[in-house]
């Protein structure tokens, strides 16, 4: 059982590495013989070219639909971002030649497809967005490619926690809603007007960072001492107790329900990670359902959110009315959608941050959507994937720790949007408009790249030990 | 490499992960497909609205073809426009903010263009194409449209003119009226108004009928052998009084008066007298024939008439019963005597574009039904008075009510020889019947000039 689920991972990851039973580094393709390395960067510019043309072909179509004709007002910021794509995939070829192919192109993806949600539903907002976008990208570049940045993350982790929650602290205080209105989770930039920032996008970075490099000791203390008895377990409950009370804090003082769920979850997931105990995971899921139910009787935006989802429909002019015009943008996009610029997805409140998934379900269909979660499916199983193959427990709990974070917060909203769980009120990762969002998950894959290529160099290692 | 297990344990979470999206995939096309046609129905869905303020509403024409109300205006905000600015009672309006009425009302899936052709549909909803509405040409004619409002002036009140024998209404007025090019900035005025500007007062309007009933009964106590119009008729010009109100003659009549001239001259007194010869059955039987116990069949807001009950036969003789009737009413009985005693059904359209964009005309309602014997119309019609040799006539006042104010009646048709129009006027307040007669009479002969 254990050889086969191994061969089983094996299998996915030997598409890219290994022909069938070849032990050179080279692969036969069905043309030509290249060197793994030319490969994986014709699998980049190729994935790259088909998200260049969807993105293009949208581009196009939205400028089509809203104008009648091909604007530059329209297809300008698809233009910046193709030459952003273009810069980061030559950067990252020429430096860090042995990263995953798959990344980079989904992260074009998501961020194009998102530039024209954004175009199509917010255009005052597009520019902010394209710069952020310029700036994520850089990061995610500069943290791929700088060998030192995996060893600055793991080393200076209590500072970071300690920023991290200092940060946090100073939004509690001096947190402001840059609409005016709802959760103040941001944090003015200083010397820039109107520029906010979100310090809960940077501590999820952070708190993941702590988490993997606590994981990563505590297997040592254990592996130490195997019959550690009650001491073990504490090392396991005391953090859970932690972040448990951590999330409650985050929702009592912020009513972040969004950050809270998806703090809780991920570490959920990192302590079954670690333990490979389900008892843990099930006391995790009861201590969840507590909070849930403390937060419904103690918390307006916990009862509504419940209420809401339960039962929407008495309510849908009035306090379930971001859900309902949610399930009527689905239901307006069918199958195959209305078309960009096409149909009515302005109607639901906050459709460019939160309900950005509601657009895409009502202009691409479900034949969109469900390309949308295809593309955060196959993130999470490449990031999965690179956290299988790291050399170190670091590195792996730091690399699907990432991972969940981006892939349980896509779940959260996207599930949200379509009622299959309460609404948390978080923003679809890359899609969203955010910028303090972008920019954390651009690093998040920034790392996740670096990671996998250290991944790869150790796997030629190994092999030039056979 | 990581401990032992993690690769078994990393498995686990893609797996339970893409079980989590495949739930979200399921969620979505549950909503999307299975729910999707319901949701789109829901009446809170405003998706629902932009696809009404799309729609390209399809025209009314007239008789001859004159556009009485149109969709303009570019694509995304069609406007309504009525070019007969005052004809508001007549054809009624469209207003996405407050609805419909009239004709808009009537022939609204129509207009709409409503269809059952699935693949039609399907087709402009995939090719995001507005729905196409089909246009619809009325009985109306919209020069005497126009002529009958500006006679009816700014007296309140309402004119009705068929054209005989169909029945088909060719004008109808109603005064206080409104300009439906205008609806959505005064609706809540108009609303508001106690006249009742938005009332159809020829189709809507219950007035008390009073004398004017006369033509008609007598019509039925001639098919019902109760009297001959040659029968000497006792105290013909004898003065009646009702409500504290003193009502006599229109004319004098001759001193060995007869029916007939009780009917020539508006005596009001011998119809009392008929409560001795005819029983509320009758009477009521009469009424009915003349269709002044039902509503007109036309796809309008047209009033329904109160219960009718004759609880005094004398006051119900005359008029001043608890029957009250309609201007369109009234001139469809007053068709009926035209008519050889054929009682004909309304007619306010006379062709509908099908789906396809073909004219489709809508057949005459047949005959009509009998309201009396060939034989009594015609007597009571050669009876009637006559102006300029032309036009046969009747005019009387009804009293509308315990304040002593009176409304006039005018039911005329011409030309006095075979019919072809039938008018009735009706003037809320007047004090005499002169207003009433000379907007009937204009209409008659602008009419007859027209079509000659």
């Amino acid at each position: 059982m254990r050889r086969r689920a191994r061969s089983w991972l094996r299998w996915s990851i030997a598409i890219w590495d290994e022909g069938t039973g070849q032990r050179t580094v080279g692969v036969m393709t069905p043309l030509f013989f290249v060197t793994l390395r030319e490969k994986r960067s014709w699998q980049e510019r190729l994935l790259l070219i088909l998200a260049a043309a969807f993105v293009a072909l949208n581009g196009i179509a939205l400028s089509l639909a809203l104008t009648g004709a091909l604007s530059l007002q329209h297809l300008a910021a698809p233009t910046v971002w193709l030459a952003t794509m273009v810069a980061a995939h030559l950067l990252l070829q020429r430096l860090q030649p042995q990263h995953d192919p798959v990344l980079l192109p989904l992260y074009a993806l998501l961020t194009g497809w998102g530039l024209i949600l954004i175009d199509r539903l917010a255009p005052n907002f597009l520019w902010r967005q394209l710069l952020w976008l310029v700036l994520g990208t850089a990061l995610l570049v500069v943290l791929a490619v700088v060998p030192q940045s995996l060893r600055l993350v793991r080393r200076y982790r209590y500072t970071w926690l300690t920023i991290g929650l200092v940060l946090l602290v100073a939004t509690l205080v001096f947190g402001v809603n840059p609409s005016g209105s709802g959760a103040a989770l941001w944090l003015p930039w200083p010397f820039l007007d109107d520029v906010y920032f979100q310090p809960s996008e940077l501590l999820k970075l952070l708190l993941v960072i702590f988490l993997a490099s606590y994981f990563d000791e505590y297997q040592r203390v254990a592996t130490v001492s195997p019959d550690g008895g009650s001491r073990r377990h504490l090392a396991y409950l005391a953090p859970l107790f932690l972040m448990w009370g951590f999330s409650i804090l985050l929702l009592v003082w912020q009513r972040d329900l969004g950050a809270a769920a998806l703090f809780f979850l991920v570490f959920l997931a990192l302590l079954y990670l670690a333990t490979g105990q389900w008892q843990y995971v099930a006391g995790g899921i009861g201590l969840l359902a507590l909070a849930a139910l403390f937060g419904y009787f103690t918390f307006a935006v916990v009862e509504l959110r419940f209420e809401t989802w339960w039962n929407p429909w008495p309510e849908a002019m009035d306090r379930a009315f971001q859900i309902v015009q949610s399930l009527y943008a689905i239901a307006a996009g069918g199958v195959t959608g209305q078309g960009v610029g096409q149909g009515f997805p302005y109607y639901v409140p906050v459709v460019h941050s939160d309900f950005a998934f509601a657009a895409i379900a009502e202009e691409w269909g479900l034949v969109g959507s469900i390309a949308t979660i295809a593309c955060f499916a196959l993130l999470a199983h490449r990031g999965l994937l690179i956290a299988s193959r790291a050399r170190r427990a670091f590195h792996m709990y730091l690399a699907a720790g990432m991972t969940l974070l981006i892939s349980v917060q896509a779940f959260l909203i996207m599930a949200g949007v379509a009622r299959l769980i309460p609404l948390t009120g978080v923003t679809l990762p890359l899609v969203s408009y955010g910028g303090s969002s972008l920019l954390m998950t651009s690093a998040m894959l920034g790392l996740l790249l670096n990671l996998s290529s250290r991944m790869e160099l150790g796997q030629r290692r190994l092999r030039r030990k056979r | 490499m990581g401990p032992m297990g993690h690769f078994e344990r990393i498995q686990k979470l893609i797996i339970g992960l893409l079980l989590a999206y495949v739930a979200i995939a399921v969620a979505l096309s549950y909503w999307g497909v299975v729910r999707g046609a319901a949701l789109a129905e829901r009446q809170d869905n405003p998706r629902r609205v932009e696809a009404e303020l799309r729609i390209w509403r399809g025209r009314i024409l007239d008789s001859e073809g004159q556009v009485l109300a149109e969709t303009t205006g570019p694509d995304a905000a069609p406007q309504r426009v009525y070019p007969l600015g005052s004809s508001g009672p007549a054809v009624g309006y469209y207003s996405f903010r407050f609805g419909t009425a009239g004709v808009e009302e009537g022939y609204d899936a129509v207009l709409r263009g409503d269809g059952n052709n699935v693949w039609e549909r399907f087709w402009r909803h995939n090719m995001h194409q507005a729905q196409q509405g089909r246009d619809i040409r009325l009985t109306l004619n919209g020069d005497r449209q126009r002529i009958a409002e500006t006679l009816l002036g700014d007296r309140p009140g309402a004119v009705v003119l068929l054209t005989l024998p169909d029945g088909a209404i060719s004008a109808m007025a109603s005064h206080p009226g409104y300009d439906p090019n205008r609806l959505d900035e005064e609706f809540e005025a108009l609303v508001s108004d106690p006249r009742a500007p938005l009332f159809n007062r020829a189709t809507q309007g219950q007035y008390q009928p009073g004398l004017a009933l006369q033509p008609f009964l007598l019509a039925g106590a001639l098919d019902d052998g109760v009297i001959a119009l040659d029968d000497p008729v006792a105290n013909a010009d004898r003065a009646l009084q009702i409500n504290g109100q003193t009502r006599t003659c229109t004319a004098e009549p001759p001193e060995d008066a007869t029916w007939r001239d009780v009917l020539q001259n508006g005596c009001p007194y011998p119809m009392v007298g008929l409560a001795d010869a005819l029983s509320s059955d009758d009477v009521a039987a009469i009424l009915s024939a003349f269709g002044f116990t039902e509503a007109p069949e036309l796809p309008l807001a047209v009033a329904a008439p109160p219960e009718l009950t004759l609880g005094n036969l004398p006051d119900a003789l005359i008029g001043q019963g608890e029957l009250t009737v309609s201007p369109l009413q009234m001139a469809l009985a007053l068709a009926a005597l035209a008519n050889e005693g054929a009682l004909p059904a309304p007619r306010l359209v006379t062709a509908v574009q099908s789906e396809t964009g073909e004219w489709q005309s809508v057949p005459v309602d047949g005959e009509g039904r009998e309201a009396a014997s060939a034989a009594a119309a015609s007597q009571i019609l050669r009876s009637l008075s006559q102006h300029d040799a032309t036009i046969v006539e009747f005019a009387t006042q009804a009293l509308a009510g315990p304040g002593g104010s009176s409304n006039a009646w005018y039911l005329g048709l011409a030309p006095a020889q075979e019919p072809r129009f039938a008018v009735v006027v009706v003037m809320e307040g007047a004090s005499g019947t002169t207003g009433a007669a000379s907007t009937g009479r204009a209409l008659l002969n602008a009419a007859l000039t027209k079509s000659d």
